[in-house]
């Protein structure tokens, strides 16, 4: 996950499939995001480059639709449903995901083990 | 005491009664000492102390900022160079009585030591960077603090300042755009800069405050502002130039009420630091953060110092020559010999250089060259004189002859002083280093707000998806009106938070593409079909990675067929865009609606593809991408978007301290 200014960024990425819940008239998803260019990356407690301001998922309701789908505490978002969230501000992620109009998202998400696994399973050839 | 009589007087005891009256101009110190040199710095002398008192009248009448701090500048300088005139009469007087009492005779020494030739030294394009924390920068809120600064130069007896610079946290640098040029400098030169800055937030000078009210304040200061005032009334002002000994000869100043300047930094440059670009030299800062005057320096300050020596630029002697050409032993061809720069010109005739007319010869002399007075040719009573160059490895040696032994010996040494010019100011003789005279008169050009770089990255977060949506909702009217179209066009849903009309929207779900990267959800089925009429699609479309396009050419291009996800879409942002545009297509035109399968892409290659909506998923170059999308759509730009954003906790969004987490 690392970042170099300037070049495409590389990463092992999962996709996940969220159906949004209908709580009444609201569509809740069941998590938790950090995170933005706007925000101080340093604070970030999931990070593991301390400049890295990209979206992260920083709780995820027991039980809600996130958990199912396979959502983790600590994962970065990618993207959703096609729009990227490596260089988004914080409120432009939330809208991203709170869409109205859609039931469904599809999330690019990465995390640090899901690289760990793919090195290990190249090494063993 | 002192003896009027006596004209052997020599110092005049600083703050003694004849030194004020001096100050006065009661008397003239020539009355005392009759040398010409001593009535000029007198005269200087007088100037300053009339500009002087002039700029204290200023000070005490005038009401604005600026003018005080332009006054206080003047009065700054003025007492600098009195001080500087004074100690260098004071020199002058002590050289005087030292060569009346010891009645040494000088006329053994001076043949052996040479002085080196003067030049002209200047001084440009001072910069001194400053660095602000970001924290400063970025917290916005209050007001700004604002120092008026300027730089004085001082070389030898010439003290020349700078303009007046303000400066607040949105500048990155102090520029300063004057080019000075001090006239007499020796080659041992030291050229003194100082930084002086005043601290211009709020009004310190204590004639201001009305008295009751400073009696009132006097006794309740709060520690910053009891810090601050005590620092505006210290008396730093005083110790401005010094002259070559070092020690800062304390002036009396006149006390008046008005902005004072402190020394916040200063740097001595040389011989050593000319050159004919720019460099950085380091700067001795005094002062520290608790000041009120205190800036953020870098610690450099960059300059361009050139000097031209004289003897680069001057004849430095001129005469009748004798010079064998070719290879003739008795062709010897008159010339005019000009010695200048590192050459000597050989000219026809007088009138030729006059003329500008090319030499007959050019002859270097330069640090390698070597000349030596030859033999007595045995056909002419004068020595001849050999000038031996090397050119690439040759040796080539031109033979001169004067008229006469005194010709002769005068060319000789104009040569050796030459050669002495050359080692004493070494690097300026390689080149002649160009000197832009400043302009008689510039207009001042008052720019209001220097640039900044901090300015072009400001991330403007209202500048996003909303506005762009009411851009476009302007748009479709016009559209509707125009294209008499019963709904909105497609792309408009895009923006919708709200389902616009019919539930199909999310129906059929095309199989993932094989790549594993690239997201390839297809909710909307993608269209294959161009729609005719309302906007032309455009093939060539701007590439995404770098410049953000404008809004309006990317609507009309993003018609273009193949908006899928087959593979080898290297940016799946616009894929989906694509998608989505392509299933909004479908839905304006329930009439070609189809499942076809996702058409191979035409091009294999990437395509430089819509930029568009990344207004939204703003690419990664910088976010003020956004701004300038925005920026460069044709419609008339309003922000009534500002007006939905919910401002409540837009500051606690925009504060970069914090590290918000929202609940989705």
């Amino acid at each position: 996950m690392s970042f170099i200014p300037g070049h495409p960024v590389t990463a092992v990425v999962q996709r996940i499939e969220i159906h949004k819940l209908r709580d009444g008239d609201n569509l809740i998803l069941g998590f938790s995001i950090g995170g933005g260019i706007d925000q101080d990356p340093s604070q970030n407690p999931f990070s593991e480059d301390k400049t890295d301001k990209g979206i992260y998922v920083t709780r995820v309701s027991k039980g809600g639709p996130a958990e199912v789908a396979g959502l983790r505490m600590g994962d970065k978002i990618m993207q959703v449903n096609g729009w990227d969230m490596t260089m988004v501000t914080h409120d432009q992620a939330r809208k991203k995901l709170t869409k109205k109009n859609e039931d469904v998202v599809r999330l690019l998400v990465t995390r640090k083990s899901l690289e760990n696994a793919v090195r290990q399973s190249m090494m063993q050839h | 005491m002192f003896c009027r009589n006596q004209t052997a007087r020599a110092t005049i005891a600083r703050g003694s009664a004849l030194e004020m009256e001096i100050r006065r101009g009661k008397f003239r110190q020539s009355v005392f000492l009759e040398t010409p040199q001593d009535s000029d710095i007198q005269k200087k002398i007088d100037y300053e102390i009339r500009m002087r008192e002039g700029a204290c009248k200023l000070l005490a009448a005038c009401s604005q900022r600026d003018q005080a701090l332009e006054a206080s500048k003047s009065l700054l300088t003025c007492n600098a160079r009195i001080m500087a005139y004074m100690s260098e009469l004071q020199r002058m007087k002590e050289a005087q009585v030292m060569q009346r009492v010891a009645r040494r005779s000088f006329d053994a020494g001076p043949m052996d030591d040479r002085s080196p030739c003067k030049g002209k030294v200047a001084i440009s394009d001072l910069r001194i960077p400053l660095m602000w924390k970001d924290t400063e920068y970025f917290k916005n809120k209050g007001e700004l603090h604002r120092c008026a600064v300027f730089c004085l130069l001082q070389l030898g007896g010439e003290i020349f300042d700078t303009d007046m610079v303000m400066v607040d946290r949105t500048l990155t640098d102090i520029c300063f755009d004057n080019t000075i040029v001090f006239n007499e400098a020796s080659p041992g030169f030291e050229l003194r800069v100082e930084l002086y800055s005043c601290c211009s937030e709020e009004d310190y000078s204590a004639g201001s405050t009305p008295r009751k009210l400073a009696s009132k304040l006097s006794s309740s200061l709060g520690r910053s502002a009891g810090k601050k005032m005590r620092a505006a009334l210290e008396p730093g002002a005083c110790s401005t130039t010094s002259n070559g000994g070092g020690a800062t000869i304390l002036l009396p100043v006149p006390s008046v009420p008005g902005p004072k300047y402190h020394l916040l930094a200063h740097t001595t440059l040389n011989l050593s630091h000319v050159q004919d670009s720019f460099r950085t030299h380091d700067l001795t800062i005094t002062g520290n953060e608790e000041c009120s005057y205190w800036l953020p320096l870098y610690g450099g300050v960059c300059c361009r110092l050139a000097a031209q020596p004289h003897c680069m630029t001057q004849q430095m002697m001129s005469g009748c020559l004798r010079v064998k050409l070719g290879g003739e032993p008795q062709g010897w061809t008159n010339v005019y010999g000009v010695l200048k720069g590192t050459n000597l010109f050989c000219y026809h005739q007088k009138e030729d250089m006059e003329a500008n007319v090319e030499p007959v010869l050019t002859i270097g002399i330069n640090k390698e060259t070597r000349i030596r007075a030859a033999e007595k040719d045995p056909h002419s009573k004068a020595q001849n004189i050999c000038i031996t160059n090397q050119y690439g490895g040759e040796e080539v040696t031109h033979t001169l002859a004067a008229d006469s032994r005194e010709d002769t010996q005068r060319w000789m040494e104009a040569f050796w002083q030459q050669f002495y010019d050359m080692s004493q100011w070494r690097q300026c003789c390689d080149d002649l280093m160009k000197i832009e005279l400043p302009s008689p008169r510039k207009p001042a050009i008052v720019t209001p707000k220097q640039g900044s770089l901090y300015h072009e990255m400001v991330i403007d977060t209202s500048d996003d998806i909303g506005t762009v949506t009411d851009i476009l909702a302007h748009r479709i009217e016009e559209f509707e009106l125009r294209a008499q179209l019963g709904s909105p066009p497609h792309w408009m849903a895009l923006f919708d938070e709200d389902p616009p009309r019919s539930p199909h929207t999310h129906q059929h779900l095309p199989p993932h593409s094989p790549s594993p990267r690239l997201h390839s959800r297809q909710p909307r089925s993608p269209r294959c079909h161009r729609t005719p009429g309302l906007l032309s699609s455009n093939a060539s479309l701007t590439s995404d990675s770098d410049s953000p396009a404008s809004i309006s050419p990317c609507f009309r291009q993003a018609w273009s067929p193949d908006a899928s996800s087959s593979s080898g879409r290297f940016r799946p942002r616009t894929l989906s865009l694509d998608a989505k545009l392509s299933t909004l297509r479908g839905r304006g035109y329930s009439g070609f609606r189809c499942n076809c399968q996702p058409p191979t892409a035409s091009s294999v290659s990437p395509r430089p593809a819509q930029t568009a909506l990344s207004c939204s998923s703003s690419t990664s170059s910088s976010t003020s991408s956004e701004g300038s999308n925005s920026q460069e759509s044709d419609l008339g730009f309003s922000r009534p978007s500002s007006a939905r954003r919910s401002l409540r906790n837009l500051r606690a969004k925009l504060d970069p301290r914090n590290w918000l987490q929202s609940q989705v």
